[in-house]
């Protein structure tokens, strides 16, 4: 007989650590869920909402848009002359005849003197109304005197030639001021006796640093929940369904370790998941900002600090989560159930995630004791620069104590031979007797 | 004096059930191997055989009573006991996405062998299991007879004193069921105590050095086939088999364990 | 005969999807979970993200702020209404600069301009976080030193602190209300008064309120229903194709005397079915949920702005959506062998979906014919539109008509899914099929990596500097992709030679000529006839035109380099790329059709703009055919550098052909090219 010698209990989790981890990267799924997704999802993502919105413009561009010109009184030809400036400012002439021009807004004058209560009725007859005389019916009204935009806010027309005619209307006048300026004597500056500027007190890049902090935090507990859910699942639940739960179980090994040993490899998977998916999403975030036609400085430097700070928060959360989804996963027997059964269990996790990015929240003691709520905000208090020491030791070990718990619940759960050997998930009810059996057994 | 390989004194389970309340899938149930010996397990789907083995094997804890491997007691020291221990069921239970040889490699590690006794031990079983062929590619490749081969090479990988076999020829097809048998009766020529649980009666009457036949978890009967013919009169198994269940049936209605009260 | 047949497979249909509904209802769980729970949650959502809006801003409302003012240089009043319109701000302490700093440090900058946004202090001296104290802001202010009659402030800050961003904001917000005052005063006192006095307009919206609650509500109404037809959807998908095929009860349906057309059909209305359900279901609670006032959402919440009910007869016209998607879904999970693998394509399906429809968030967008037949956008629109009280016949009848199309197209491949024996079970395939199969993964593998590569790396290359990262892209990046797929491509029992699996070999001269007579046609067929006509319908926004750097950043280059960079090296490395390695795998595993189409799609994929896509996928298609026709990459490589010289150097305006005769009578020169072609090759490939 071979000499067998007892292994000690980390080294047999290690040991079945590395085999799923073997045995999860083999399988197609999830490589694709934990690599190839990650890496692909975000360039594609960008790409495609960037053309998008490069198709939508230029559409937007070409888009001809007509805007009535409606006064009460004088009949609106006469206004001509009084309102030349204006009205050549709305409407330049284009300077190619051929070439349809780009944001075009043509002006059809009203046929008639027109109060404010007609040029509402003009904007918003039914096109059916019209008569043979009347005008077409414009996309938006501007009526002389006072100078008013109607606009029908429903109509994606008559917003896109109300915001031309405001646009145009407001760098007329701000010509126009300039001009008058000038005739005066006076500089530009003088128009504007009153300037403020904000000088930021902290470092160049704290700036791109916060922004990040309001979105980070969440992104990372999403991303790390996500990350884990599947293989969660596929170790507990679809180890059922493939038949070779009974195989594991034969190992001369500590359940305690095995368990030990699946949640590792669903924390390494979470854990890679979410470090690929983070370096996609800067990747293409760059790219995505150099993209843009306005120039973006959004210089991040983000705080060593944060970042020695993240990584023993990081473990500790992830194995916080990785040990609660393979508890709950684990008390399905087939991989749709176990599905089913997670959807909601992450929503426990990202809720709280929520509620850790309002501003104006902060870490406290008591806060740190929080789980999920307390990875959120020490993160966040780091990448803004400020990191509070007590409280963040208080959150790595509440987070340590919680992974620890989570990791006791997943063994008492696999050790009930009601759950570890189900040949189908169990109902609720029974569900909650097999843990309140946990709890009186413990 | 070396306790029995396999013993079990008073062994029952009860499981809870939502509909039927609790369920007596193994009752009272007194078993002994000897060293050397094919004991085969008999009795119909359900009647508590894998419950038994399951418990032998330290899956399943007992509710009462004792299941001793080697004189360990299952309860005291689990890991002794898998350590001495091959199991094997029907459903060959291998890691699909693994190749035979890592999955040999993984629970050798597992057993605490050391790597160049465990390298030699994985060559010689590729060779003796006749696996060497498709050793490097992944399971859920195999066909069920290269499974099977597979999954005795990893049972027989620490070269357990005793072997527990559940139901181990259902779902194979006829090679793969004999290269079963053949293996199971070179098992006895090792020393090796081997229990195995199945319902194919020409199985049992072929391989067993003894029999015990079991029906609502309760072992009606235990004797070599010449005893279980004594005792029932009866020439073939099959009549041997109906002989017992018949006779329990009439005999003690009062004694089926309360199971179906409802 | 035919209609007796028609009508049995209609019974057939109907029977099948009565048997796919019977067991999804039968799974109560999954119903559960996939149906109800959101209906429970959703609601839930929506209502804990509005209080906690509310936290939010309640918190930041109650703060206690504190404010340093340094204000001394100023006249006493300007500083006294400063100091009333902080205390009128909310809860804010000021104090005064202390005595011992001194105040004219804060006006240190580097650069002495006046300041009009946000300044570029000098880090240096200013970057000290003790210059607040315990104090959130300090606002600064003083007499201009160019004149006396203008003012300047700062207001320092720390971003890295809500309070003090938010001290900023406040004292920010005062400064700036009286510099409104301030500038409207100096612009009246103006000679002649304000000239743009009378350009000061009103803007009303004429809108009734029935038809804003229902523009509210089309804004957010598409999403909700995609995500609902997809929760719901979902789970009868993956039951009725993933999990039977894995059940294998599929394969006894299909031993059925019963069409695949009509199997694809009865299980893809369960899962429209299950789709709708799920949605009528979420948007009673949500309509529930709104009148009740739980949840805030346009349109619903009744009242004077809620909608009358008719005009939630407008969510009809989103059928085509739902209908797409769930064909979708079908088709994605169809594909599925597993429960497991049918996961995983729920993702895609959500994006592919979601990201269209999210056009509604610009109300200033219009429905217009080609955004109608867009999938989801088109839909989407055409809801919000239709909820605000617009209708419009044409475009709703196109987007009715191409999502009918759509549907019918995704369903057909469905049902040819469906038929084929390869899904059924993947194993029984032949050594010379794995082979091809394997061959035509490695190819479209391969085209893939190199466009992300393409994308990600290039680009970032070519930003840094254009010309060398251009030629660092076309030199290093795209050998380097050619020698990786080229050492990994799977070793058929036959091995291929390197040479002859990239056509390296030479063509014959008929062919090589005959490709290069093609270029002027190619060229002016090109510039003259088809960029007009996408710039017709797919315009190019006005601010990337007046942006156009890839001129300017070139133009400095001597044509010599101008033709090497832009022409050559692209012809040389993107065909041993895209014509060689690729399509080299590509039509080993695929027929020769497919494998032109693919690579041509991955070529224009690989040019990442939906502008070139489509002309660059065309010349992918023909130096793909070049190559097969004369089984080498040469007059590819010849075609490629020819058309690319004569489009960049007229671009640039370094060649102009007008008037030339090769311009009248170059294209004409394609026909002989033509014949050339046509002509049989040496050597057999």
């Amino acid at each position: 007989m071979p000499t067998s010698r007892t292994l000690s209990p980390l080294r047999g989790a290690l040991e079945v650590a590395r085999k799923e981890l073997t045995e999860s990267l083999r399988d197609r799924a999830t490589v694709m869920y934990a690599f190839v997704l990650p890496i692909c999802m975000y360039p594609v993502l960008f790409w495609a909402i960037l053309q998008g919105v490069m198709v939508v413009e230029g559409l937007q561009d070409r888009t001809e848009t007509t805007l009535g010109i409606a006064v009460a009184g004088v009949p609106a030809e006469e206004h001509d002359t009084a309102t030349e400036g204006l009205i050549h400012a709305l409407s330049p002439p284009s300077e190619d005849p051929d070439e349809p021009a780009a944001n075009s807004l043509k002006l059809i004058w009203a046929p008639e003197s027109m109060d404010m209560e007609q040029a509402r009725e003009w904007l918003t007859k039914d096109e059916e109304e019209s008569t043979e005389e009347a005008p077409d019916r414009p996309d938006a009204v501007l009526f002389l005197d006072p100078l008013t935009i109607l606009h029908v806010s429903t109509e994606s027309s008559s917003n896109l030639a109300s915001k031309r005619a405001r646009g145009r209307l407001e760098s007329h006048a701000s010509d126009l001021r300039m001009e008058a300026a000038d005739l005066a004597g006076l500089e530009a500056a003088d128009l504007n006796p009153i300037s403020v500027s904000t000088v930021d007190l902290a470092e160049r890049g704290a700036q791109g640093a916060v922004v990040l902090a309001s979105l980070l935090p969440l992104l990372l507990v999403v991303m790390a929940v996500m990350g884990s859910f599947f293989p969660a699942v596929d170790l507990t639940a679809g180890e059922k369904e493939r038949g070779t739960a009974e195989t594991t179980l034969l190992v001369p090994l500590a359940r305690s370790s095995i368990i030990t040993g699946k949640v590792l490899a669903v924390g390494a998977l979470g854990m890679t998941a979410t470090a690929l998916s983070l370096f996609a999403l800067s990747l293409s975030a760059e790219h995505l900002l150099s993209a843009l036609p306005v120039a973006v400085d959004l210089s991040i430097s983000i705080p060593t600090i944060a970042i020695i700070g993240a990584i023993p928060l990081a473990f500790f959360f992830s194995l916080f989560v990785s040990a609660s989804l393979t508890a709950c996963a684990s008390l399905a027997a087939t991989f749709k159930e176990g599905q089913a059964l997670l959807g909601p269990v992450q929503m426990v996790f990202i809720l709280p995630a929520m509620v850790g990015i309002i501003p104006g929240i902060q870490l406290t003691y008591s806060m740190a004791l929080v789980p999920v709520i307390n990875v959120v905000l020490a993160f966040r208090a780091m990448l803004m620069g400020q990191p509070l020491y007590g409280p963040y030791c208080v959150t790595a070990l509440a987070l340590a104590l919680y992974a620890w718990l989570a990791l006791r619940l997943a063994l008492h759960l696999l050790s009930r031979e009601s759950v570890l050997l189900a040949g189908k998930t169990l109902p609720l009810g029974r569900l909650l007797k097999t843990l309140r059996g946990t709890a009186s057994t413990r | 004096m070396q306790a029995p390989p396999i013993r079990t004194t008073n062994l029952c389970k009860t499981f809870d059930d939502p509909k039927r309340g609790a369920v007596h899938a193994v009752c009272d149930l007194n078993l002994e191997c000897k060293e050397g010996e094919i004991f085969g397990l008999l009795g119909p789907n359900g009647a508590g055989k894998t419950t038994t083995l399951r418990m032998l094997s330290t899956i399943l804890a007992p509710t009462s009573g004792e299941a001793e491997l080697a004189g360990i007691r299952v309860s005291d020291d689990p890991l002794e006991v898998r350590r001495r221990l091959g199991f094997l069921s029907g459903s060959t239970g291998l890691y699909p996405r693994l190749t035979a040889r890592e999955i040999l490699e993984y629970f050798g590690r597992l057993h605490g062998m050391d790597e160049a006794q465990l390298q030699a031990r994985v060559e010689d079983l590729l060779d003796t299991f006749s696996i060497r062929a498709f050793a490097d590619g992944r399971c859920e490749s195999l066909s069920t007879g290269q499974r099977q081969r597979v999954s005795i090479a990893r049972a027989v990988l620490h070269d357990p004193p005793v072997l527990i076999l559940d139901e181990p020829t259902t779902g194979l097809d006829i090679l793969a069921a004999s290269d079963m048998i053949q293996f199971i009766q070179s098992r006895k020529d090792a020393g090796t105590c081997v229990l195995f649980s199945t319902h194919i009666l020409s199985e049992a009457e072929r391989l067993c050095d003894r029999i015990g036949v079991i029906d609502e978890g309760r072992l009606l009967a235990v004797g070599s086939l010449e005893e279980l013919r004594a005792q029932t009169g009866k020439e073939w198994l099959e009549d041997v088999f109906r002989a017992l269940v018949e006779e329990v049936d009439t005999e003690a209605p009062a004694a089926t364990p309360p199971a179906n009260e409802e | 005969m035919s209609s007796n047949s028609t009508s049995s497979q209609g019974q057939q249909t109907v029977t099948l999807w009565r048997c796919e509904m019977r067991q999804l209802l039968r799974d109560r769980r999954a119903l559960f979970a996939g149906v109800l729970l959101p209906a429970l949650l959703y609601p839930l959502l929506f209502w804990s993200q509005g209080k906690l809006e509310n936290v939010a801003e309640g918190i930041m409302a109650e703060r206690e702020l504190t404010v340093i003012l340094a204000l001394d240089d100023l006249d006493a009043s300007l500083s006294t209404e400063l100091r009333a319109g902080l205390e009128a701000s909310g809860e804010v302490t000021m104090e005064n600069l202390a005595t011992d700093r001194d105040a004219n440090s804060l006006w240190d900058t580097k650069d002495s301009a006046p300041i009009t946004g946000d300044s570029q202090v000098d880090p240096v001296t200013l970057a000290r976080l003790d210059l607040l104290g315990e104090a959130h802001a300090l606002l600064a202010g003083r007499r201009s030193p160019l004149k006396a009659d203008r003012h300047e402030f700062r207001v320092f800050f720390n971003v890295q602190s809500d309070e003090s961003r938010e001290a900023m904001d406040r004292s920010r917000a005062v400064v700036r209300e009286l510099a409104g005052q301030w500038r409207r005063s100096r612009l009246d006192a103006l000679p002649g008064g304000d000239p743009g006095a009378h350009l000061s307009f009103e803007s009303v919206d004429v809108a009734s309120a029935e038809d804003k609650s229902g523009a509210g509500l089309g804004q957010t109404l598409p999403l909700f229903s995609l995500l609902m037809i997809l929760t719901g959807g979902a789970f009868a998908a993956l039951g009725a194709f993933a999990g039977e095929r894995e059940g294998k009860t599929l394969e006894t349906l299909l031993v059925q005397p019963v069409p695949a057309r009509v199997v694809a059909l009865g299980k893809y209305g369960a899962v429209l079915c299950a789709g709708l359900a799920t949605l009528l279901i979420n948007l009673i609670s949500l309509g529930i949920c709104a009148s009740r006032g739980l949840v805030e959402m346009p349109g619903l919440s009744g009242g004077s702005a809620g909608l009358p009910p008719s005009r939630l007869l407008a969510g009809l016209l989103f059928l085509p959506a739902c209908t797409l998607v769930a064909a979708l879904l079908s088709l994605f999970c169809g594909r599925a062998r597993t429960y497991r693998e049918g996961q995983f394509t729920l993702f895609p399906v959500m994006l592919i979906s979601i990201v269209p429809s999210l056009v509604v968030m610009r109300p200033d967008l219009e429905a217009s014919l080609l955004l109608c037949i867009v999938p989801f956008a088109g839909p989407a629109l055409i809801l919000r539109d239709g909820l605000a009280g617009q209708f419009a016949i044409l475009p709703t009848l196109l987007m009715f008509a191409s999502h009918g199309l759509w549907t019918w197209l995704v369903l057909e491949r469905l049902k040819n899914l469906l038929d084929s024996e390869r899904t059924l079970s993947s194993t029984d395939l032949t050594a010379e099929a794995g082979q091809r199969g394997l061959s035509a993964g490695h190819g479209k593998t391969w085209a893939f990596v190199g466009v992300l590569s393409l994308y990600l790396i290039g680009s970032r290359l070519q930003q840094w500097d254009l010309a060398w990262g251009l030629a660092l892209t076309l030199w290093c990046l795209l050998p380097f992709l050619t020698a990786l797929a080229l050492k990994t491509r799977p070793t058929p029992t036959r091995p291929v030679a390197v040479k002859r699996f990239l056509s390296l070999s030479l063509p014959s001269g008929a062919h090589a000529l005959g490709a290069v007579l093609l270029i002027p046609a190619l060229a002016k067929l090109m510039v003259e006839v088809y960029l007009p006509f996408q710039s017709r319908i797919l315009p190019i926004p006005q601010s990337v035109l007046e942006n156009e750097t890839l001129g300017l950043a070139l133009t400095h280059l001597s044509t010599p380099t101008l033709v090497f960079l832009m022409a050559i090296s692209p012809a040389i490395c993107e065909e041993l790329f895209f014509r060689g390695a690729i399509l080299g795998s590509l039509r080993r595993g695929l027929t020769p059709m497919r494998a032109l189409l693919w690579q041509a799609l991955f070529f224009g994929a690989a040019h990442a703009s939906l502008y070139r896509i489509l002309p660059t996928a065309g010349l992918g298609l023909l130096l793909g055919a070049l190559t097969l026709r004369s089984a080498s990459l040469l007059p590819a490589v010849l075609v490629h550098a020819g058309y690319n010289a004569v489009v960049v150097l007229t671009g640039l305006e370094r060649l102009s052909t007008d008037g030339t005769w090769l311009s009248t009578w170059g294209p004409w020169l394609a026909l002989p090219g033509l014949v050339l072609l046509a002509l049989p090759a040496r050597k057999k490939d």
